[in-house]
């Protein structure tokens, strides 16, 4: 078992997580800069309202928030400004019955400031704290810039340069007014009340956003390891067939899942492990079965004979069967050999260009001799052939073919050997008139040990490997071999080569 | 003791036989199976050796056969040495399981141990009044002193103490102390019984007449 934090549950549960958590922080973000946008938007609102109220109750013309100018205040207007005398009172005056804009309230307060033309402090409200710094000409630019810059585009055009845009001081959110004589006022109000209501918002989302996200975490979590258990399954499954429970197969519920895709394939790659491991074993335990024969033959033989004293006859008895079973086993091996070599893919062929024919003939040249021995013709027919391949392998399959048709045919036999062009391929067929190969046998006759007649192998040489040899080699060099065979009458493998 | 050898490689059929022949035993031989059967049902072997890989009929095969008739100990000789194999050898009626290559001594061995359980014995030691048969050494004491027998006298002793208070009939020692290629005529047996007698002591056997012989 892999260490938790290095399970794909738990990766899935942090990234599922972190993507929560930056969706939550960023979600609150937004809503706490609307917030404190929408705040400020309203203070702003206010503080121009109190400004305009001041300067005379010029208030915003059409708008959301418009109200009537106050009757009770004086006339505020630039000629007034233009013309500034010293009979004129003061440009920023607090009209008589507006108090109660700047006391102390809930939503806090809101305070002025007015200074004279020298800065000197004309009035203030009681609420206005005790350092605030009279506004210098020089500090607000912006009463210069043209109108299009201003926010609360809605002031009258004769209104620029009176009230300076929002300035905020540490919590303090202020607006300042000029008027041409060289008043100034600055009206103000502390963020407090905003800021705490900001600060409970942002603590609200921090406890409703851990909520979230635990919740978020939990259902997760649940659900990543539901859809992880199968793979939970599956590698449990896994793991007990490494263990070497070949038959073990993985539940397939969810069949139509990718993972029951996966579970279905792998399955599949372990059924065909499964046989593959089958064939290994069954090969194996053929194979030792073959070399215990003749080992058992030269071991009782060896310890017959060193039993007691024997005549030099028994001894030269003894030998010759032990040299018998020995030549078998080497046989045996060489084949097994050829045959591995051939399954891990060693000895790819290698293609030269050979007269088919005159290998053919060589073949059955060397195997004249033994058909002769057991008075059997041999009958060929050999076309001229081109044919580019491995002459060692060919020309084993040519005597594994000739001599089997020699040695499993009847006394006084036949055997055809016949070599043809057809189409684009090879034609090779070695016929015999044997006892032939019963049909139930046909299917198998190229399998590794397997005998038609199981008597014939180890009474004459025979590994069981000749036929599974002509197999592999012909594969190798993209032909195929067949077999037909009438029981009583003969068999004929046909070996079809692609030029 | 006669045993009956069922095996198709020929240089291991001949080497058994020799092993066991020098070993004092009558030998039989079958080089298939079905040779086999029919010798293994006409006579009574004191132990079939079977191969199992054969032609015509398989070792499993002459094992089934031959069980419906006969009770004859059967030591199986395979190259086949997977558990189930073994497990179906011996459910199918076969006494003892060794596999190719085996050593020929243990094979020796555990043909003793067939035929003597078969006798229902089952010390290797026989003892007769001052006579001791050591069926491993295959030797005879007498009173402690090893007296000298030859192969056949050996067997004969050793086949009717087997078979101790029982009378073995003429034809059934022939049977068993003579293979198929000994035609030596059966009033040998006589001769054999008279040495066995001069060696042993008179009342070793027993003779009852128009019965056969007895070792009481």
């Amino acid at each position: 078992m892999s260490k938790f934090y290095q399970s794909i549950r738990w990766r899935m549960q942090v990234w599922h997580g972190l993507v929560l958590l930056v969706v939550l922080v960023a979600f609150g973000a937004t809503a706490c800069w609307f917030v404190r946008s929408e705040q400020l938007n309203r203070v702003d609102q206010e503080l121009r309202r109190r400004l305009v109220l001041l300067a005379g109750g010029a208030g915003p013309r059409g708008g959301p928030g418009a109200r009537p100018p106050n009757p009770g205040g004086p006339e505020l207007n630039p000629e007034a400004g233009a013309g500034r005398g010293p009979n004129r009172g003061p440009a920023f005056r607090l009209p008589a019955g507006q108090r109660g804009l700047f006391e102390e309230s809930e939503r806090g307060s809101y305070y002025f400031v007015v200074w004279d033309a020298e800065g000197k402090v004309t009035a203030r409200s009681d609420t206005a704290p005790a350092m605030v710094p009279p506004p210098h000409p020089g500090d607000f630019p912006e009463l210069a810039l043209p109108r299009a810059r201003l926010r609360g585009g809605e002031l009258p055009p004769e209104e620029r340069g009176r009230f300076g845009l929002p300035r905020g001081r540490g919590d303090l959110r202020e607006r300042v007014g000029m008027a041409p004589g060289g008043e100034r006022a600055v009206v103000g109000h502390s963020l407090e009340p905003e800021n705490a209501e900001l600060r409970r918002l942002i603590v609200l989302f921090g406890i409703a956003g851990g909520g979230v996200l635990l919740l978020g975490l939990l259902v997760g979590g649940w659900f990543s390891g539901r859809s992880i258990r199968p793979i939970a399954d599956i590698s449990h499954t896994a793991r007990k067939i490494a263990g070497g429970s070949l038959s073990e197969r993985i539940d397939v519920a969810d069949a139509e899942s990718e993972l029951g895709e996966l579970a279905r394939t792998l399955n599949d790659t372990f059924e065909r492990l499964q046989s593959a491991v089958a064939r290994q074993a069954r090969f194996t335990a053929d194979a030792s079965h073959e070399l215990r024969t003749p080992t058992f033959v030269i071991l009782s033989e060896a310890q017959s004979a060193l039993k007691r004293e024997r005549s030099s006859a028994e001894y030269r008895e003894a030998f010759a069967v032990c040299q018998r079973a020995a030549q078998q086993m080497r046989q045996l091996i060489e084949s097994l050999l050829t045959l591995a070599r051939q399954d891990a893919g060693e000895i790819a062929p290698k293609r030269e260009s050979a007269r088919l024919d005159a290998m053919a003939d060589d073949v059955v040249e060397m195997l004249r001799p033994l058909a002769r021995e057991k008075g059997i013709t041999l009958h060929v027919a050999l076309a001229a052939v081109q044919l580019a391949c491995d002459i060692q392998q060919m020309r084993q399959v040519l005597t594994n073919l000739v001599s089997n048709a020699i040695e499993y045919n009847r006394p006084e036999g036949e055997v055809r050997v016949k070599l043809a062009s057809e189409g684009r391929d090879v034609l090779l067929t070695v016929a015999d008139t044997g006892v032939g190969i019963a049909a139930e046998d046909l299917p198998h006759i190229f399998e590794r040990f397997y005998r038609a007649d199981k008597s014939r192998a180890t009474a004459e040489g025979h590994t069981g490997l000749g036929l599974a040899i002509c197999d592999a080699i012909v594969k190798a060099h993209g032909g195929r071999i067949e077999v037909s065979s009438t029981p009583g009458q003969g068999s004929t493998f046909t070996v079809r080569l692609p030029v | 003791m006669r045993i009956l050898v069922v095996e198709d490689q020929p240089d291991l059929l001949r080497n058994l036989a020799r092993t066991l022949r020098e070993e004092g035993y009558a030998v039989d031989t079958a080089a298939d199976g079905k040779d086999g059967l029919t010798k293994a049902q006409d006579n009574d072997y004191d132990a079939l050796v079977l191969d199992v890989m054969m032609p015509k009929l398989d070792g499993w095969e002459v094992l089934k056969r031959l069980r419906t008739t006969k009770k004859t100990p059967v030591l199986m000789l395979t190259a086949r040495d997977a558990v189930p194999d073994r497990i179906r050898g011996l459910d199918g009626g076969a006494d003892d399981y060794l596999t190719k290559p085996c050593d020929l001594d243990e094979l020796l061995a555990r043909l003793r141990a067939l035929i003597r359980r078969s006798a229902g014995q089952a010390k290797p030691l026989l003892e007769i009044g001052g006579v001791v048969i050591d069926q491993a050494a295959k030797t005879v004491l007498l009173d402690g002193k090893p007296v000298a027998l030859t192969a056949r006298e050996y067997a004969m002793v050793e086949f009717l103490a087997l078979r101790r208070g029982e009378v073995v009939s003429r034809t059934e020692l022939y049977e068993h102390l003579m293979d198929e290629n000994d035609d030596t005529l059966s009033n040998l047996l006589d001769v054999h019984v008279f040495n066995i007698r001069k060696k042993l002591g008179q009342g070793f056997i027993v003779t009852r007449r128009g019965q056969g012989y007895c070792i009481e």
